[in-house]
């Protein structure tokens, strides 16, 4: 049995296919197929199976291939939507970044000067049920 | 402006259009797909072997080309920069979802298939789906497509010799699934081996 290995065939199939064409490694290749019987079997045995491959390959392309009606129509569609859609480098404003550079830059409290701070609604004097503005506060915090 | 012209657009040649698309004629664009479709789409089918990934893809890639326009320089014709899209948005895809693996042959017996053999070889549909992609996308363009070696190295991106080689590979794989060279593991079938008396 003459068997080859998948480096073999590669090898082989890169020769019959000219991929070697100019290189040492064609000479190497026509060596063996000129003075190996089982690389010159090989060699036989692909050439003609290769020009079966080209044509099976080549009756396939012969073959008229239309783009669906479905295919076209989504296509059309997809297109028409982008000649509507604002352009692919118009600028992006990335709502979540925004809304942090926002907070960011609005003064905490504790930055801000008393004298400016909004007065914090207070409960009365011992009162006897807590106010919201109470119930909010975290513990501990001065009233 | 010549797009508001009635049939303005037929004698305008492809790069004409492209120009025309990037200046913000919204119907020079549908024009150059109008032309080309049915060719991106036997690349892409034949390429992906499924209708709805091909669609996809198609989509996928007319769409970047729509939005890459200014882009175009013009080194190639614009039916090679759309066919490179498209091949390159189907690889993507087949890359994506990791491919069929490849048949293995670990040792190819290379003499000619009895004529049984190729009763039970595969369609040369189904086994161009068993190639690697890369070998896959240079057949497809060379013997199914017929575009040039050349040709063929300018979309995929790569050398002439490249293409040679993914092609030669190609065909030389195909011809052991299509039955055209003996495949050894045929013989290990049960079937064969009952009759060995196995």
């Amino acid at each position: 049995m003459t068997a080859f290995s998948d480096a073999d065939l590669d090898r082989l199939a890169d020769f019959v296919g000219g991929a070697l064409d100019g290189t040492p490694e064609a000479d190497d290749v026509r060596r063996l197929v000129s003075t190996d019987t089982v690389w010159a079997e090989a060699y036989a045995s692909l050439v003609t199976a290769e020009a079966a491959v080209r044509d099976e390959l080549g009756a396939l392309g012969a073959e008229a291939l239309v783009v669906p009606p479905d295919v076209q129509e989504r296509l059309e569609a997809a297109l028409a939507a982008a000649v509507t859609a604002p352009p692919a480098d118009a600028p992006v404003v990335d709502l979540a970044r925004a809304r942090e550079a926002r907070r960011r830059r609005r003064p905490t409290r504790s930055r801000v000067p008393a004298a400016t701070r909004p007065s914090a609604p207070t409960c009365r004097p011992r009162c006897p049920t807590p106010c919201a503005a109470s119930a909010s506060r975290p513990p501990g915090a001065p009233a | 402006m010549d797009a508001a012209e009635p049939g303005a657009h037929e004698v305008r040649d492809d790069t004409s259009l492209l120009r025309a698309h990037a200046a913000g004629d919204p119907n020079a664009f549908a024009e150059i797909v109008r032309r080309h479709r049915d060719r991106l789409w036997a690349v892409a089918l034949r390429t992906l072997g499924d209708r709805e990934e091909a669609a996809d893809a198609l989509q996928d890639a007319l769409l970047s080309a729509f939005r890459a326009a200014n882009n175009f320089r013009g080194d190639s014709a614009v039916t090679t920069w759309l066919h490179r899209i498209v091949v390159n948005a189907c690889l993507d895809r087949i890359r994506r979802r990791q491919a069929r693996p490849t048949v293995p042959l670990p040792e190819t017996d290379v003499t000619p298939a009895p004529v049984n053999d190729r009763d039970t070889a595969m369609d040369v549909r189904q086994a161009l789906q068993v190639l690697p992609a890369e070998q896959r996308a240079a057949l497809v363009l060379v013997d199914v497509q017929g575009y040039s070696v050349a040709e063929a190295a300018v979309l995929l991106g790569v050398a002439e010799g490249t293409i040679k080689s993914r092609c030669a590979r190609g065909r030389a794989r195909l011809a052991v699934l299509l039955g055209h060279l003996r495949n050894p593991a045929a013989d290990a079938s049960p079937a064969a081996r009952k009759e060995g008396g196995a």
